[in-house]
């Protein structure tokens, strides 16, 4: 397990001394995994309520690797809730459908990969995590985690190139 | 700083941190909230109890016979647009401890604005409704729900031909607990039963859960009340033989025989990634670690673990493939020369410097394994192989920035023929007999289905054939019959054909089915 992985403070005594600690690592996670549509504060909090309710941060052995894989589960699931409801909103004509940001090119490339694949290529190419630590925060098994680094970065590089033709 | 930095670097940027003692404390809250508005959860027995079929075909469609039913029979000309009068829905929830599982009551709930509301539109609030269960204040004198509201959607209301149709999300059969115990079952028909009769009576209905008409039942542990959607008449299957198909899924390993839905061996409860099926008397597979808490499956899943070996009247065994692989990899399994196979990849090293790829036969019978070829891992390896009858392996390759498919032979580490597969999406092959494809499936979720023939002999690519593959992301890992290919999108597998005509097939969430070799 990396030192991130197994983040406390030592002299954390509360949970809010302990969420301080830890909160700017897990909210760069969520704004890496987020759906556009979504605000990754959401989904830290809800990733805190889901937590919290099993119990105080300070008694988990590592807050911030569970935060994590709390995270990006939400992620994975908000961005399949929201693609059936775009799909179902036509039909049910009750939804508003939120308009997608239109973000520079770079971020749209990111934004191509699904939450996981995001999270395995920041994971493994921003904060050079080992395989083991990504399977931990993705939940898979370490070749597991290896096959999606290197499946989502041969994606972006696909993206890159059909980016690069259009040009 | 590289390019990818600066784009995660902007990704971020576009959301401020905020206070982490102020997030703290709204979760606390609603944390606290949550906790003062437990209900009571649902106790529901263990045992499942699988109901007649026919009796819970009944369940669904039945009339309410309740005094004060809220009927509208008879009122006239019938239109799919109600008065505005029409905006209150009477939900059904289930009586709490004491009462039968199918004993409900109903409650009303409004829609709001004061438009005129589609009969659809009534079914689709009142469904959104049942499906967030019952108010705090219901629960405490004494209704209870399967239904919680977490995270359940109403996917969308259809009418058609005098049958309306109700899709459901997914994510129900993860979130609900219980469905397929036999009280589970109950209280879930008894609810949906009642809710829906309120708004129009005895009319037929169906309810699918991402567009598939078995899944419900599935999920409820019940047989589906129809014939299944497997009967097909052009298989793979020898003349006067029944077709088989190998099912790997998060819920294990099915080899399914012959057209009937429920006709086959449940070979394995174990995670499964993928599963060969040699006729209808062997399969190999593969397990996989599913994602914790993710509804959807990953399609392709991927492997993970030992391979295993299914011998009917024999049971299961583990196959050893080969020592100091870091990992293996289950491709597909066929007959050469008229003995059983199995085509597995094993891959060692940890850098694209060091990382290789052996790829070898395995003699199910013997367990005699022989390489077909050695080779530095390019990026990916092998992302799918198929296994021809002479032996050779058609392989679709990733790496270097691109895919290709490859034709390798026993004993040469130069590949008969090279084609770059030129894709966008995720690739995939189906290779049956001499006949082949180059599937191109459509990333993002939209697009078009691509098929291009591949010639075996010289590896040429012919000219696509393009299918609209509806909505959803897809995903096609081989032949399903002669005239259709098995693909699973959005997580639900099905068989498409050349026109794109989707084909549910009833599975578990995540399965990849495969026609036996």
């Amino acid at each position: 397990m990396t030192a991130e992985a197994s983040a406390r403070p030592a002299a954390a005594s509360d949970d809010g001394e302990l969420f301080r600690a830890i909160y700017p690592a897990l909210h760069r996670l969520a704004c890496v995994v987020c759906p556009p549509e979504r605000d990754p504060e959401d989904l830290v909090q809800e990733a805190l309520v889901r937590t919290l309710r099993r119990g105080p941060l300070i008694e988990l052995d590592a807050p911030l690797a569970y935060l994590r894989r709390a995270v990006v589960n939400l992620a994975a699931n908000e961005r399949r809730s929201l693609g059936r409801l775009r799909k179902a909103a036509p039909r049910l004509a009750t939804t508003d459908e939120a308009e997608p940001a239109a973000y520079p090119s770079d971020v749209a490339l990111l934004s191509a990969l699904g939450p996981l694949d995001r999270a395995a290529v920041w994971l493994s190419a921003i904060e050079g995590q080992t395989a083991e630590h990504i399977g931990q925060i993705l939940g898979c098994s370490p070749e597991a985690a290896r096959t999606r680094v290197s499946r989502a970065n041969k994606r972006l590089r696909t993206l890159l190139d059909e980016e690069g033709a259009d040009r | 700083m590289t390019r990818l930095e600066d784009a995660f670097d902007d990704l971020i940027a576009q959301h401020p941190q905020g206070d982490p003692d102020a997030i703290l404390a709204a979760a606390r809250d609603e944390v606290a909230a949550d906790r003062s508005q437990r209900r009571t959860r649902y106790g529901l027995a263990a045992a499942a109890v699988v109901l007649a079929l026919a009796g819970l075909a009944a369940t669904v469609v039945a009339t309410r016979d309740d005094p004060d039913d809220h009927v509208r029979a008879g009122k006239g000309p019938v239109t799919t647009t109600l008065p505005p009068a029409e905006r209150t829905v009477r939900v059904a929830f289930t009586k709490g401890t004491g009462a039968g599982c199918k004993e409900v009551e109903t409650v009303e709930r409004t829609i709001p604005g004061t438009g005129p509301v589609r009969v659809e539109d009534r079914v689709a609030f009142a469904m959104a409704a049942l499906l967030d269960g019952p108010t705090a204040a219901e629960v405490q004198r004494g209704l209870t729900s399967p239904f919680d509201g977490d995270g359940l959607h109403v996917r969308s209301v259809e009418r058609s031909g005098g049958l309306t149709t109700i899709d459901l999300d997914q994510q129900i059969t993860s979130t609900v607990d219980g469905a397929s115990t036999g009280c589970g079952s109950d209280s879930i028909l008894a609810e949906l039963s009642a809710t829906l009769s309120d708004i129009e009576g005895s009319a037929p209905r169906r309810i699918t859960i991402d567009g598939d008409p078995d899944a419900f039942w599935y999920w409820l542990g019940i047989e589906p009340p129809r014939e299944g959607p497997f009967a097909t008449t052009d298989t793979f299957a020898p003349e006067g033989d029944p077709a088989g198909y190998a099912v790997a899924s998060v819920l294990g390993v099915t080899l399914r025989i012959g057209p009937a839905v429920n006709a086959g061996v449940g070979i394995s409860r174990d995670p499964a990634a993928s599963a060969y099926a040699i006729g209808t008397d062997l399969v190999v597979f593969q397990g996989t670690e599913p994602d914790v808490d993710v509804i959807v499956p990953p399609v392709p899943p991927v492997p993970s673990g030992e391979i295993r070996l299914w011998a009917k009247d024999e049971g299961i065994e583990t196959l050893v493939v080969g020592s100091g692989a870091d990992e293996q990899v289950l491709l597909d399994a066929g007959r050469v020369d008229g003995s059983a196979q199995a085509l597995v990849a094993l891959r060692s090293g940890d850098t694209p410097d060091t990382t290789r790829e052996r790829l070898v036969l395995v003699d199910l019978e013997t367990r005699k394994v022989q390489e077909v070829v050695d080779m530095a891992a390019w990026e990916s390896g092998h992302l799918q192989a198929r296994l021809l009858s002479d032996g050779d392996v058609i392989g679709l390759i990733s790496g270097e920035g691109q895919t290709s498919v490859v034709r390798w032979t026993s004993g040469s580490d130069e590949p008969v023929w090279s084609t770059p597969a030129e894709s966008a999406g995720y690739p995939a092959i189906a290779v049956r007999g001499d006949r082949a494809l180059v599937v191109d499936t459509p990333s993002g979720g939209s697009g078009s289905l691509r098929m291009r023939p591949l010639t075996l002999e010289t590896g040429a690519l012919g000219e696509p054939t393009t299918a609209s593959a509806a909505s959803g992301e897809l995903w096609c890992s081989d032949w399903y019959d002669r005239d259709e290919l098995s693909c699973a999108r959005n997580g639900s597998a099905g068989a498409i054909d050349e026109q794109g005509r989707w084909r549910p097939l009833t599975t578990p969430t995540g399965a990849v089915v495969t026609a036996s070799r």
